[in-house]
């Protein structure tokens, strides 16, 4: 469970940050409506398997316990709970899933290419700036860093998947 | 879900693959037939709410179960194995992807172009490519599949009983006829009608004896010679009969044909939902391991009297 977890977190995290210095470091320098909406959705994910795993202890404390005569008890209030954060988490998740879909269709159809977005406010407040010409070397950098980033991350996971699920081939072969 | 979650659904998917290593693990120190089948069926079934029942009136629980665990375990160990169409679309996603780079990084100097637009976002999906080919690694099997499966199975097996049947049914009419002429003709006499039903459990009994050399088959003919009911009778010369087939067939992975309403939530998230579920399974495959174990080193000879039945809840 604990290896899982931190393996599922370089994965999310790896992608998620990469995608987010692309965006920070993109001139403008600082944070934006896009990389904003980065920073939340990799924040609601992780919020999301963590309220998660809280739902799942809770769902086996629930279990184990006796069923009691009281009416409020351990075990029915740890049930509760742990449905209730099942429900939640799965509300979130679909919340989480269609904004980022939204976002990503925004960037596609440019609907942030507006001042606002394109000179960081959020980030940058009063100081914000509006790029007219630049020179892209130092975003080169940047650039490359996050993908490398991004490919790390996804090495690592399938690296470990792959190592975890490769199995004798007589538990697959037919009978 | 899991478009909202990635880190659920990686989490979910590196789970499914060290419960598999476990369960193998586990299962390699076991000296028993039926070991792989085991194994694989644990594996396999890590999105479908298990539980272990010791209800023996599931027809898995007749041990002509060969054919049973066959059909199952045939259906069980179809993957999402590569084919050409999911190769295709993986390199056509990864093709797609360089190109955005090499877009991104050509792009560099023009601060209208939204370049990196696509550079950023392609890079937040990249996670699906990923679950799609982890998902195609590990084998799974959702509730619904397990259900046709079994109704398959069931069918097969159901059909098989009877032809067996239908020829022990037979060898006992032959059997009849032949001590019904001989009795005929010693006694002279009509035979009342229950001794008649005597004569013919008898035979019963002992044509299914005969045929199998198993002691145990006169089970069900008390049944038999009370019962008029025809679909009663039907069961007991059906376990009598199958019983004498095979006594010592293993009992453990026979899921029953119905997912219960308690868990529709769950089941929608059928996918990836086994992380709700990661304690139960476990203390599920310990249970299962340690009775395949009980059996493998004998401890309970011939039939056991709660066999374990796995079933969904």
């Amino acid at each position: 469970m604990f290896s899982a977890t931190v393996f599922a977190l370089v994965l999310q995290c790896g992608i998620t940050a990469a995608a987010i210095i692309i965006m920070v470091f993109t001139p403008t320098v600082g944070v934006g409506c896009r990389s904003l909406g980065y920073v939340l959705y990799g924040g609601i994910a992780i919020l999301i398997l963590f309220l998660t795993i809280v739902s799942t202890i809770l769902a086996r404390i629930s279990e184990t316990r006796i069923s009691p005569s009281t009416t409020w008890s351990i075990k029915g209030f740890t049930g509760l709970v742990a449905v209730a954060l099942r429900r939640f988490c799965l509300l979130l998740a679909f919340v989480n899933a269609t904004g980022t879909i939204v976002l990503s269709c925004l960037h596609f159809s440019r609907t942030l290419d507006t001042c606002y977005c394109n000179s960081s406010v959020i980030g940058n407040g009063s100081d914000s700036y509006i790029i007219i010409s630049f020179d892209g070397q130092a975003m080169r950098t940047y650039r490359i860093r996050a993908t490398g980033l991004a490919a790390a991350c996804i090495g690592i996971y399938m690296t470990f998947l792959w190592f975890i699920t490769t199995l004798p081939k007589e538990i697959y072969q037919l009978v | 879900m899991s478009v909202g979650s990635p880190a659920l659904a990686a989490y979910s998917l590196i789970l499914t693959a060290l419960n598999a290593r476990l369960v193998y693990r586990r299962a390699q120190r076991i000296e028993h037939e039926s070991k792989n089948d085991v194994t694989r069926a644990l594996i396999s079934l890590q999105q479908t709410p298990l539980e272990l029942t010791k209800d023996d009136r599931l027809l898995a629980f007749i041990p002509i179960n060969d054919q049973w665990r066959l059909e199952i375990v045939e259906r069980l160990n179809r993957r999402y194995a590569w084919t050409v169409a999911t190769g295709t679309t993986i390199a056509w996603v990864i093709v797609a992807f360089v190109f955005t780079l090499i877009d991104s990084f050509i792009s560099l100097h023009d601060p209208i172009d939204d370049a990196p637009a696509g550079h950023a976002v392609g890079t937040l999906w990249l996670w699906l490519l990923c679950l799609v080919i982890g998902w195609l690694w590990v084998p799974t099997f959702t509730c619904g599949e397990l259900g046709s499966a079994i109704r398959h199975a069931n069918q097969k097996t159901v059909k098989k009983a009877a032809k067996r049947i239908r020829l022990i049914k037979q060898k006992a009419n032959k059997a009849y006829n032949s001590a019904m002429t001989k009795i005929t003709v010693v006694n002279k006499f009509p035979i009342p009608r229950r001794s008649r039903r005597h004569a013919v459990d008898h035979i019963h009994g002992a044509g299914a004896e005969s045929q199998h050399g198993h002691g145990r088959s006169v089970r069900g003919d008390n049944n038999t010679a009370n019962s008029a009911a025809g679909s009663s009778r039907f069961a007991a010369i059906c376990s009598t009969a199958v019983q004498s087939v095979r006594p010592e067939m293993d009992r453990l992975l026979i899921p029953k044909d119905k997912c219960s309403p308690l868990n529709r939530d769950e089941l929608r998230l059928s996918a990836t939902f086994n992380y709700s579920r990661i304690m139960r399974y476990l203390v599920l495959v310990d249970d299962v391991l340690r009775a395949l174990n009980r059996l493998a080193s004998g401890r309970e000879v011939g039939l056991p009297r709660n066999p374990l039945i796995l079933e969904i809840v």
